[in-house]
């Protein structure tokens, strides 16, 4: 009688991950615990046991790859059928692809960056659990900066602002408030860069960042970014687990840690939270079919969910909402006009273009805030009489920049809707000017992190910029003729007029012919 | 014109030494300096105009060279109406510090320093 070979015991699926995760972690004998992680103690955090670290999710590298090859798959047959059927033709308008310029301008470039960083994390956190969650995200990060690269490379054949969005992230005046959050957050600690970007920006506010994208993406007949959303939506979600399980362990660990966290809390909903006042603006006035309003959008995604749900759980560790939360629940009503306004203005300079909004667009404003667009609609009303006498509102200077988010100071104290907010702070013998309290308050934190800021307008004038006029700088930002500006008249607008056999109502257009935009679109 | 610090240094956690200078500071500028000029009350201006100035430039000169070109953006502005048509102040914070402003002075000789915000509002 033969006896078939028993069958190798098959592990389940916790011991498999085990197996293959933690399990592969041993304990250093040649070297000491702070020799080999010499960057977990500067911040102050206390961590008593890292294996107390939940593991979010329990993926294996080999499912991970699976997973994720199979969504790669069916996001590259989509880049595919839409470039093969010019699909960028059924798009609403091609005004809608601002928004997405903004995105891959200032976007995709930072989810690099925060590859690069959870990188860092899966070398120097001390345990075995968070360095594998943080070798994942490292993945998802860099896979996502290259699908929305290549999303969106399909655009860059047709319309303007596409071409040179790495370079321009680097340079740009308004990419430097993207650039800026995130280098802030590079440059700190590992425990920082978990609550900066692990917590606030993937927990706190990345329902308010990618799900407008997302939807206006989908709203528009824009199929590739739909897709790609879709595709980075599972990673997402992954991503805020870890950044939920983050912030509880380090609650968890040692209570010495909580005034450290709260601090971190504070001082990085107002910075993600001035970052988001693009993504306002996006949402009410770059996308010809709307979505939602900037405002139903932050009480859904914000007050609902975070304000009434997530706050009130981790007050059981001792943590309160962030301080200036309620300055951001006002300026739901009008951050978004302030917004725009700030990129209209300056709209010579960017390499996206902008527009008065046209009058069903105004109507829609007026719908969604009774009480204060009437107050921003007396500026577009002056700005079309200007229009129809020759004028087009380019601001023929530079603006004051915060020194903290290093937005154009443009935001308004909330008992005035026409007196911008200014705040200073003198630190050893200089005046450092900023928008809000808010970023006074990071900047009164940390005087000698944020004084080193690239603030753009002041590097221009030290001559750090390609040169002293506006055409140097633009040079040197590498804007090319149709990149920014007004839309109408525009070479992408030209070009849809074309494209959808209207040239003839398109003739007699030239670029930026300010009387043609008077007449709304 | 000595400044007088509203924060203290605060303490530090970082890994070395970590104190980097201003990269905006007076002294980059040699004998200008950057000027936040501020009309309160009008967004047609969406924020301040930060202009780069000799500190010794005379106030009429700043008025017909700089603030005048820039505002003349306004269709709303008349320079014909010279400076006597605005109320001038230096802004902190909320606080209004008014400057009297007038031919023949230098910025320096108004109070004006580096990064300071001139105000002005429609009398």
């Amino acid at each position: 009688m033969t006896i078939a070979p028993k069958a190798p015991r098959k592990l389940s699926m916790k011991d498999r991950y085990s197996a293959l995760t933690r399990d592969l972690d041993w304990e250093p004998s040649y070297v000491s615990p702070d020799e080999l992680f010499p960057q977990t103690k500067f911040e102050g955090i206390i961590i008593h046991d890292w294996s107390k670290w939940e593991d979010p999710f329990r993926l294996t590298v080999d499912a991970y790859t699976k997973y994720q090859a199979e969504k790669d798959k069916r996001l590259y047959a989509v880049l595919d059928g839409f470039a093969q059927s010019q699909g960028h033709l059924s798009l609403t308008d091609a005004s809608y692809l601002n928004a997405m310029k903004l995105f891959i301008q200032g976007i995709a470039p930072n989810e690099y960056n925060a590859h690069r960083n959870f990188a860092m994390l899966a070398r120097h956190l001390n345990g075995g659990g968070p360095r594998f969650a943080a070798l994942c995200q490292c993945l998802d990060e860099i896979r996502h900066a290259q699908t929305e690269i290549h999303t969106l490379a399909n655009y860059n054949k047709y319309y303007g602002g596409f071409h040179s969005f790495l370079h321009q992230h680097e340079r740009v005046w308004y990419l430097s408030v993207p650039k800026s959050f995130f280098e802030d957050a590079l440059s700190a600690g590992p425990f920082e860069w978990l609550i900066s970007i692990g917590f606030s920006f993937e927990y706190l506010l990345t329902n308010l960042l990618f799900v407008p994208f997302m939807s206006g993406a989908s709203f528009n007949g824009d199929l590739p970014t739909m897709t790609f959303g879709f595709s980075a939506q599972s990673d997402e979600s992954r991503h805020m687990t870890l950044g939920l399980e983050a912030i509880k362990f380090l609650l968890e660990q040692d209570e010495r840690n909580v005034p450290i966290v709260q601090y971190w809390l504070d001082k990085w909903f107002w910075r993600g939270y001035r970052l988001l006042a693009l993504v306002a603006q996006m949402l009410d006035y770059m996308l010809p079919r709307k979505v939602m309003s900037w405002k139903e959008a932050f009480e859904l995604y914000f007050e609902e969910q975070m304000m009434n749900g997530l706050f009130q759980d981790l007050a059981y560790y001792g943590i309160r909402p962030p301080l200036h939360v309620d300055k951001a629940i006002q300026e739901k009503e009008y951050v978004s006009h302030q917004a725009y306004w700030i990129l209209y203005q300056f709209g010579h300079a960017a390499a996206f273009t902008t527009s008065v909004p046209t009058d069903e667009h105004m109507k829609w404003l007026e719908e969604q805030y009774p009480n204060t667009f009437p107050t921003y609609k007396t500026l577009w009303e002056k700005e079309k009489k200007n229009i129809e006498n020759g004028g087009r509102h380019f601001i023929r200077g530079l603006p004051q920049l915060c020194q903290v988010c290093q937005i154009p100071m443009g935001f308004t104290e909330a008992d005035d809707p026409f007196v911008q907010a200014q705040r200073e702070s003198i630190f050893e013998g200089e005046r450092y000017n900023f928008c809000s309290d808010g970023c006074q308050y990071i900047f009164d934190h940390e005087p000698v992190k944020y004084r080193q800021a690239w603030l753009p307008v002041h590097q221009i004038y030290q001559g750090n910029c390609g040169g002293p006029t506006l055409p140097d700088v633009l040079e040197w930002y590498n804007l090319k003729p149709g990149d920014g500006g007004e839309y109408l008249g525009s070479m992408d607008h030209q070009n849809w007029l074309k494209w959808h056999g209207e040239a003839d109502s398109a003739e007699g257009i030239d670029e930026g012919d300010a009387a043609y935009a008077g007449k709304g679109h | 014109m000595t400044l007088h610090d509203t924060i203290s240094a605060p303490a530090i956690h970082a890994l070395g030494d970590y104190n980097h200078p201003s990269r905006s500071a007076k002294e980059i500028y040699g004998d200008d300096m950057l000027l936040m000029v501020w009309w309160k009350g009008n967004p047609w201006f969406v924020a301040a105009a930060c202009c780069r100035v000799p500190e010794a430039m005379p106030w009429e000169t700043f008025w017909a060279e700089v603030f005048v070109p820039y505002h003349e953006e306004d269709p709303d502005f008349d320079a014909s109406k010279g400076w006597e048509q605005f109320d001038w102040f230096l802004a902190v914070n909320r606080t209004e510090a008014p400057v009297e402003v007038a031919a023949g002075k230098s910025l320096a000789d108004l109070g004006l320093t580096h990064k300071a915000v001139l105000g002005f509002k429609n009398k």
